[in-house]
């Protein structure tokens, strides 16, 4: 049931949370403040922690402006952004970060065998962003490492295959979900360009606001 | 190939079009944006065509997908076209808004388009001179089909020619090529494109008086038990299922999946306190007999509901038809036969079904047994090929009287229906039955040993000789027939014979009569890509098709009648079937078929339809009222609609949500469709098909296994369309099956090997069996997370992949009274070929997974 879904959903966020909090990104799903005005029978398809685990940024505070056009930032170019470190992540873990723009939820994980795109020693991390390509609920809370897909999504059921670049296995998606494009230097991890559209984005860089990248080495 | 990363915005001032999806029975409410490249809309509400602030939310049908998104050509200008779900109808709008699947979230992928792989778009007419297919004007084209209906005609009468022409691409087309078919020329050789004759696809329950799209898709909203049987439902009708069966879930209601594969929906029913029933292939009838026996025996037959409103007496059914007196049970007789037979006693059943006996009287109490309060459950019956292209009779007639015993129909909540397969716009044009009557050479003979003409398996008169000039619309019997590999083999050797030497029409007609009287056969294909049956054609006519010029008309599986729009042009001088039609018809001497569009087309069709379950002469009537044409009125129903029949009450325009309501409310019929409005019993008698059962049945001692085949959720019929979609297509970039991994082991295959699926005894009952046989890559998965989609013995493959096509090796086994084949009862040899070159690239994880 799409609710216990939701519920492993959020006990995985926590868990893994607990290894990644100081790399989420600052702000929230642009679905969060939507999410009160979803049917009722409809499963939340961000997990509500998101609002509570994360300090919005100085920028988040100020009131938001009445168009989102009024709010663009424009990125013209991809940023190169710090999200972990390759010694902190094991196997099996599932950590959210938010790129290229503060709305953006994105999932890094490693899956314990090779994947398509993937880096490190054994060319096995990998990062995807976490709006489901069918209708954008968040699918962070259904990544199964250890299967290497996402999903069944919460919200239509759709599975991606992680191995073999976000391939839809099976359902209701038309679209590959967005690949994160990733970097190893110096043990580190970064994030440096989103291969797919985001669902619900008519372009990736556009209404929303930047992250700051993180200064490289 | 690189993504898009991104997608314009419709400006305010874009067109919108209002439509149905292209593809399946769900017909989910559609919408298309068109406006001028260079144009762009803002990312704020009153910036853009759809009033939304982006980035959209979810769920709420708005967001645009790079799937969604073309850009087409014309008249040297270039437009953007969105085509989306529409997020203001009843059908994709019930749990989430604009909802729909991955075959209809691609359909701008499939606009014809330079940005698109649409190229091979059919775009003049041509005719094969000198062995090789050339460019021809219409005009010489449509002289020539005349000529090859002619000259089959004057050999063979009307019976020289065949028709095979698609149920589902609009109601105008098919009208207009029935016409053609039965009132120009008279011919009884008519097939629809997934079956050989002009058959009830279900005959157990048509001839008993049901109806098979009788609910209203909420109906599995209202349900206490929604039972789905042979059907994949998430994969094939996915909004359907998770837009409506969902609700009903989340409700309370049992869902139970009969299938011999463990699919996503067995998996999502199992999770759900419900069940899968995982029979042996070709066993449905069995079960369900063995299902309604349990109930006879505790008697939990709903006496009040069959004693109203089924046939008591023997002679009312005997007066119904001959159908009807051969197979036709009063309640008792049914009664008898299913008590007296052992093979259904649920012990019995569990031998030959390999459904335990426990759970299949335990899916009769959830179906069968009234609470203390003597409610009865209401149920839901949905089917769809697994069970129609088993056994059709005994399939059939065995669900329906599941129906009739428990009274589960007619009321919230209750009811059948088909799943469906495509959408539905077949209406018929011409004297069928009077074609067939006076000139079919195909009769049944009855127990009473009374012969019965009925309508011809054309694909077998094809195959001997009968049929001359065989004119194929928007179909590809090559591949979509039964026992396909000994049909192209026919095909292409009768039309192999002379050929003309230039396109003067004098010498194409002496060329094909040369051929015919030597036995050969001209071949006439009316299509819009070319398929497998074009490399054997004489005559090549292009067509337009969904979304092209005319305004056209169909229904769903809930009847929901909408308008299609046409917002484009066609390719080249590609021209609507309808037109193709009327143009043959005129040079066949036709004086009625001059029509100027598909509107007049379907405004002569409305102002007749006054009776029956698909009647419309109300909606005529109430836009004459309104000084409007009938596609008018539709036209202001946009993407909603209106359920057939329509029905004038008080002067109102009103739609009907389910058939088989105690209360009549089809125009012109009782409750149920037979001539007293009393529904009918069907005798289930498995002796009848025993012993062909015995023989299509692997055979170990051959290293045989089932080799079933059917729909996947991304690959639409033929794939007409979805090869030319990247995005969709390279997850099966060739046909696969799906092995059980014991079987794997045992042949010495695994995951991404190419392998022959080979059968050289393919029954045949017209004659020497036939060899068969076709390629495919092993799809394996080891230890999948919730179990094995096929079980060990059994394989499963997609239905008609181009080039890798499971009909042949499917069955010459047509039920000898209404002969509809049962392609899904094919076994083959699985043989390693080698490794295939998409061994790494595919992906083979489970397909499986439900939500737990
Ligand atoms: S479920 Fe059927 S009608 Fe709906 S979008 Fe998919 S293919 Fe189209
Ligand atoms: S939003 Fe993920 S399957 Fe629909």
């Amino acid at each position: 049931m799409p609710d216990d879904d939701i519920d492993k959903a959020r006990r995985r966020f926590l868990q893994t949370t607990g290894a990644g909090a100081t790399l989420v990104l600052a702000g929230c799903s642009a679905f969060d403040s939507d999410s009160e005005e979803t049917p009722t029978e409809t499963p939340d398809p961000t997990p509500t922690e998101t609002q509570e685990e994360t300090n919005p940024s100085e920028s988040e505070t100020e009131d938001p402006p009445e168009s989102p056009s009024g709010q663009v930032e424009q990125l013209d170019a991809y940023p190169r952004v710090k999200i972990a470190s390759v010694s902190e992540l094991s196997t099996g873990d599932v950590v959210e970060f938010k790129y290229p723009l503060q709305e953006q939820s994105n999932f890094l994980t490693r899956l314990g065998e090779q994947a398509w795109d993937g880096v490190g020693p054994d060319g096995d991390i990998v990062a995807f962003n976490a709006l489901c390509t069918h209708a954008g609920c968040n699918v962070a809370g259904s990544v199964e490492p250890e299967d290497s897909r996402a999903g069944p999504c919460p919200c239509h059921y759709t599975s991606f295959d992680l191995s073999k670049g976000g391939l839809v296995n099976m359902g209701q998606a038309t679209s590959d979900l967005p690949q994160i494009e990733l970097e190893v230097d110096g043990g580190d991890i970064y994030a440096t360009y989103v291969e797919g559209l985001v669902w619900g984005y008519h372009n990736n860089l556009r209404t929303g606001t930047p992250i700051e990248a993180a200064q490289s080495d | 190939m690189s993504h898009h990363t991104d997608v314009p915005i419709p400006p305010t001032s874009a067109e919108r079009h209002s439509t149905a999806c292209r593809y399946c029975i769900v017909g989910c409410g559609y919408e298309v944006f068109k406006w001028p490249v260079g144009e762009e809309g803002g990312p704020s509400a009153d910036e853009n065509a759809f009033g939304i602030d982006f980035p959209a939310q979810a769920l709420g049908g708005n967001g645009i997908t790079t799937e969604m998104h073309t850009v087409i050509e014309e008249n040297g200008e270039e437009y953007n076209v969105i085509v989306k779900p529409d997020d203001d109808n009843p059908v994709n709008n019930q749990w989430s808004s604009g909802d729909h699947s991955v075959r209809g979230g691609s359909i701008a992928q499939t606009l014809y388009s330079p940005e698109n792989d649409t190229e091979d778009r059919l775009k003049y007419p041509q005719i094969r001179i000198g062995g090789t297919l050339q460019p021809v004007d219409w005009e010489t084209a449509i002289e020539a089909v005349a000529r090859a209906n002619e000259l089959a005609m004057d050999r063979n009468g009307p019976n020289g020619v065949g028709q095979k022409l698609y149920f589902y691409q609009f109601v105008e087309n098919t009208y207009a090529g029935t016409k053609l078919h039965f009132d120009v020329i008279g011919s009884p050789n008519w097939g629809g494109h997934n079956r050989p004759a002009l058959t009830p696809e279900n005959p157990g329950m048509r001839n008993a008086g049901l109806w098979q799209f009788a609910y209203d898709y909420e109906d599995t909203q209202k349900a206490d038990n929604v039972v789905m049987v042979g059907a994949e439902f998430y994969e094939n009708k996915s909004i359907i299922f998770q837009e409506h069966i969902q609700l009903g879930v989340q409700d309370g209601a049992t869902p139970v999946h009969i299938d011999p594969r463990q699919t996503f929906t067995s998996n999502y029913a199992q999770n759900n306190d419900g069940m899968h029933l995982q029979l042996e292939v070709g066993t449905d009838a069995v079960l369900l007999s063995s299902v309604a026996r349990h109930i006879l025996e505790q008697g939990w037959e709903n006496t009040e509901f069959i004693e109203q409103w089924t046939m008591r007496e023997r002679s009312t059914i005997d007066d119904e038809g001959w159908y009807q007196k051969e197979f036709g049970q009063t309640f008792e007789e049914y009664q008898e036969a299913i008590l007296d037979e052992p093979r259904y006693k649920p012990e019995n059943a569990a031998e030959i079904t390999g459904i335990p006996a426990e759970d299949i009287r335990s899916f009769a109490e959830l179906i069968g047994k009234p609470d203390e309060n003597g409610e009865r459950p209401n149920t839901v019956f949905l089917w769809e090929k697994g069970l129609i292209w088993g056994f059709s009779h005994e399939n059939s007639a065995a669900l329906g009287n599941l129906v009739l015993l428990t009274g589960s129909v007619g009321r919230p909540g209750a009811g059948l229906s088909r799943g469906g397969g495509h959408q539905e716009g077949f209406w018929m044009g011409g004297p069928a039955g009077e074609a067939i009557g006076e000139h079919s050479t195909q009769t049944f003979t009855t127990s009473d040993g009374e012969e019965v003409t009925i309508a011809p398996d054309t694909d077998e008169r094809v195959r001997n000789g009968e049929i001359l000039h065989w004119h194929v619309i928007g179909c590809d019997p090559v591949r979509g027939s039964y026992n396909t590999q000994q049909l192209r083999n026919a095909v292409r050797e009768r039309t192999s014979g002379p050929q003309p030497q230039s396109a003067e029409v004098e010498e194409i007609a002496r060329a094909w009569a040369e051929r015919m009287d030597q036995g050969g056969m001209v071949l006439t294909n009316q299509e819009i890509y070319p398929r497998t049956t074009t490399e054997f054609a004489d005559i090549v006519l292009p067509a337009t098709t969904w979304g092209e010029e005319s305004d056209y008309h169909r229904w769903n599986g809930e009847r929901r009648l909408r308008q299609y729009s046409g917002f484009m042009e066609g390719p080249g001088e590609a021209k609507p079937d309808w037109e193709i039609f009327s143009l043959i018809g005129q040079e066949m001497g036709a004086t009625d078929m001059d029509w100027g569009s598909a509107e007049e087309i379907f405004e002569e069709i409305a102002s007749e339809a006054d009776h029956g379950v698909h009647a419309i002469k109300a909606i005529h009537d109430k836009a004459q009222e309104e000084g409007k044409t009938t596609a008018e009125k539709v036209s202001e129903m946009d993407t909603t609609g209106i359920q057939l029949p329509a029905r004038l009450e008080d002067g109102e325009l009103v739609g009907t949500d389910r058939v088989h309501q105690p209360e009549e409310k089809v125009p012109g019929s009782g409750r149920f469709f037979t001539s007293t409005g009393d529904a009918i019993f069907m005798q289930v008698d498995w002796n009848r098909v025993e012993d062909v059962f015995e023989e299509l049945k692997p055979d170990p001692s051959n290293n045989e296994i089932w080799v079933t085949n059917g729909r996947v959720n991304r690959l639409w019929q033929n794939l007409y369309s979805h090869t030319r979609d990247p995005q969709i297509i390279k997850r099966f970039k060739q046909n696969f099956i799906e092995l059980n991994p014991a079987d794997a082991d045992r042949i010495g295959v695994e995951a991404g090997d190419l392998v022959e699926i080979r059968n050289d005894d393919v029954y045949n009952m017209y004659g020497e069996n036939t060899e068969g046989s076709f390629t495919a890559i092993a799809y394996v998965t080891e230890d999948p997370p919730q179990g094995q989609i096929v079980p060990e013995g059994t394989a499963f493959t997609y239905w008609l992949y181009p080039g890798q096509v499971a009909n042949d090796i499917a069955p010459a086994y047509l039920d000898p009274a209404n002969p509809n084949p049962s392609y899904k009862l094919a076994a083959g040899e699985v043989v390693r070929l080698g490794e295939s070159e998409l061994k790494e690239e595919m992906s083979f994880q489970a397909r499986n997974i439900a939500p737990e």
